[in-house]
């Protein structure tokens, strides 16, 4: 009875804290769509800031911590519940074919004393809403961890390039706290395999680490990012291309060494610089075309948004005039961007995640049922216990206990 | 492979012929009170379920992919499941004839929004591979058959004494109905939500993050709650019955929502292929 009240007391409010989170998870969506958008499109995730989400989620996480230690609490007390008594008699009945026909049915023997059996199946399942709800309670406590401490920032490097620590990013999440891994990388290689129809099919960098001694060769893919002293490494599909160095002399006689990167087009035809690069109050922008599509020479150059002008063609070697800049073409490389995150480790999630799924797939497919007879002078008596859904179960009773379907057992 | 796209596209619509065959037998058989035509439908639904399943499998040759992909292949998937489930449904446990009057029509309308989208290939993008989007999907696939079932379930609840239900041959007592959607109703929770979490461990993998509050996660999580908030309601309220159902509804309308509207928004990452 206090079993049934404490719940139900607890349900009360229960629901209704859920309820509300639900709400106010759409509600927040409403509102906010633009942050949505701005962390999408950054792939960061500036989010959890309101301090009424935080609140409402907090209150939430209380309430679920609550609820697991009492619904821990509660499997326990099932589980090393005393066996129960037994009620029913079934008249002239004896235990051995009952107890063959439970066994085939997939129940073990949990005691047995003389003339009394007892019988489980799925007797574990007495804890899946407690494993669900322990999933849920590491996974959300682990998820606001990650989600408050994770921080980002976007590297692009070239073939062979070495990234200092310290160096700038090309773009950073939280300018006061970059992510930093305190050590020298460089960019090795970026393999792109692609499909015939030149869309891309694979990607994959090669990044070197240098520890103080050695340098120290691993791999980042799309979908296998690399984990590394605390810092996770990304490469993103469409996120690299070719580039091409330059050696370009303003109108002030000075020199500059500029690496003008391309986007990886997937059609092979001609890609644009994104945005202009600006050298001695001069800009430029660049087109590469490496297919010869609509010039033998792969790099054009013009004065930055001047659309109609066409633009200078060179080949590797060449030197030429462009926007007053005497510029030449030294050679190509290829470039890649990274995403590089310092966050604790993700596993402690995962876990959860998993806890979460065993949990919930054992709610319904571990059902524990409990079988106890006792045999008597004249037949056998038994009690049958359910802990879910229990009149599903009258027809898997009743062919155990060979009684006809339909006969109750007067509980 | 472009043959047997070719040929994909007219097995796809013998199936969806074969289904309305089945849903208008079964419709009428019901309506009628004519157990042989019910039966007929039946007949045909299976036959329809394998020739659904060969269409699918061309389709998974043709595009070089699992049938996953575009909302054509996601659509027949999930009609292809529903009508798994119910057809097993049915061949293994009596009293879930019933069923098929609201599921046959279902699933017919899955499979015509799905040829009705057309059957454009598109090739599986860089970051839509491995085991977890397969997962990910794979589950959401059968929560979503779950839902649909459960959602029978509750409307036959609902509509019980209705003319037309009343009529249908076999409909469990409404206690075995009630039972049934919550049966369905918490595969629904259980699918739903390793099909939320493996998507969120592809997220993690593909772009860095496991949780971005785009649209389609926030739905979806908020569709996860409703249905844990149907299973607390039943266990601590003891709400039953048509109140139940009625909550299976709103679940339901959301299930739909985060699957097939959500991706419609231009924030979600989820849009630029599900479209
Ligand atoms: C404040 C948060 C929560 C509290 C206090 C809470 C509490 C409880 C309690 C006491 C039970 C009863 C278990 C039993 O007796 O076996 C339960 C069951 C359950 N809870 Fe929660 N819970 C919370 C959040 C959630 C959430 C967020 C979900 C998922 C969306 C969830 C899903 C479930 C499910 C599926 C069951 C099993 C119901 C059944 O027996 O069919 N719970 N919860």
């Amino acid at each position: 009875m206090a079993f049934v009240a404490v719940f139900g007391a607890l349900g009360a409010w229960i629901p209704q804290s859920a309820l509300g989170n639900a709400d106010a998870l759409a509600t927040w969506q409403r509102n906010n769509p633009l942050m949505a958008r701005v962390a999408d499109a950054l792939g960061l995730y500036a989010i959890f800031s309101s301090w009424w989400f935080l609140t409402a989620l907090t209150i939430f996480a209380v309430a679920l911590a609550i609820a697991t230690v009492r619904l821990m609490r509660a499997s326990w007390r099932t589980w090393r519940s005393p066996v129960r008594v037994t009620r029913t008699l079934l008249p002239g009945a004896s235990a051995g074919p009952i107890l063959d026909r439970a066994k085939r049915a997939g129940f073990r023997v949990r005691s047995e004393a003389p003339g009394r059996h007892v019988l489980g199946r799925h007797g574990s399942g007495v804890w899946a809403s407690s494993v669900l709800h322990v999933g849920m309670l590491l996974s959300l406590v682990w998820a606001a961890l990650l989600l408050g401490t994770t921080t980002g920032a976007i590297a692009d490097l070239s073939l062979g390039e070495v990234r200092e620590p310290g160096a700038e990013y090309y773009a950073v999440e939280d300018p006061s706290d970059p992510p930093e891994l305190g050590m020298p990388w460089r960019l090795d290689d970026i393999e792109a395999v692609t499909w015939p129809s030149g869309v891309l099919k694979e990607l994959s960098a090669r990044l070197s680490f240098f520890d103080g001694n050695a340098w120290t060769e691993r791999t980042t893919s799309v979908n296998h990012p690399l984990r590394i002293k605390g810092h996770t490494i990304y490469t993103q599909p469409g996120e690299f291309g070719d580039a091409v160095l330059l050696r370009v002399i303003d109108a002030g006689d000075v020199e500059h060494l500029l690496r003008m990167d391309f986007y990886f087009i997937e059609d092979g035809q001609p890609t644009y610089t994104d945005g202009s690069y600006v050298i001695g109050g001069a800009s430029i922008e660049g087109r590469w075309d490496p297919n010869g599509v609509r010039d033998a020479r792969p790099l054009g150059l013009r004065p930055a948004g001047d659309g109609t002008a066409e633009p200078v063609m060179l080949a590797p070697g060449d030197m030429a005039e462009v926007a007053g800049l005497t510029v030449e073409f030294i050679d190509t490389t290829r470039w890649a961007r990274f995403i590089v995150q310092r966050s604790p480790s993700v596993t402690p999630l995962f876990i959860g995640f998993a806890i979460i799924g065993l949990g919930s797939l054992m709610l319904y497919a571990w059902i524990p049922r409990e079988l106890v007879l006792e045999e008597a002078d004249d037949g056998v008596r038994y009690s049958w216990h359910v802990a879910r859904m229990s009149r599903a179960y009258m027809s898997e009773r009743d062919a155990i206990l060979g009684i006809a379907s339909g006969e109750r057992e007067g509980l | 492979m472009e043959q047997a796209l070719a040929l994909e596209i007219r097995v796809h619509i013998a199936a969806l012929a074969a289904y309305a065959i089945a849903a208008g037998l079964v419709l009428f058989g019901a309506t009628m009170s004519k157990p042989r035509l019910t039966k007929a439908g039946h007949l045909v639904a299976l036959v329809g379920l394998g020739i659904h399943a060969a269409a699918l499998g061309l389709r998974w040759y043709g595009a070089g992919h699992g049938p996953y992909l575009t909302r054509y292949e996601v659509l027949s998937s999930n009609a292809w499941v529903t009508m798994a489930f119910v057809q097993a449904l049915r061949l293994r446990r009596r009293g879930s004839e019933g069923l098929a009057v609201f599921v046959y029509p279902a699933v017919l309308l899955l499979l015509g929004l799905a040829v009705y989208t057309g059957p454009e290939v598109k090739l599986l993008p860089l970051t839509f591979r491995g085991i977890w989007l397969v997962l990910h999907v794979a589950f959401y696939f059968v929560a979503f058959a779950a839902a649909i079932l459960s959602l029978g379930y509750g409307v036959l609840h609902l509509t019980r004494d209705a003319a037309l239900t009343s009529r249908v041959p076999a409909v469990p007592d409404a206690a075995e109905l009630d039972r049934e959607s919550y049966r369905f109703a918490g595969l629904t929770f259980a699918f739903w939500g390793i099909g939320m979490l493996t998507g969120a461990i592809w997220a993690y993998y593909s772009w860095g993050r496991f949780w971005g509050w785009d649209p389609v996660e926030t739905w979806s999580l908020v569709t996860w709650f409703v249905y844990g908030i149907y299973l607390h309601a039943r266990r601590f309220y003891g709400i039953r019955g048509r109140k139940a159902a009625l909550l299976l509804v709103v679940g339901f309308l959301l299930a739909v929502i985060s699957l097939f509207f959500t991706s419609f928004l231009t924030t979600s990452l989820h849009s630029e292929y599900f479209h």
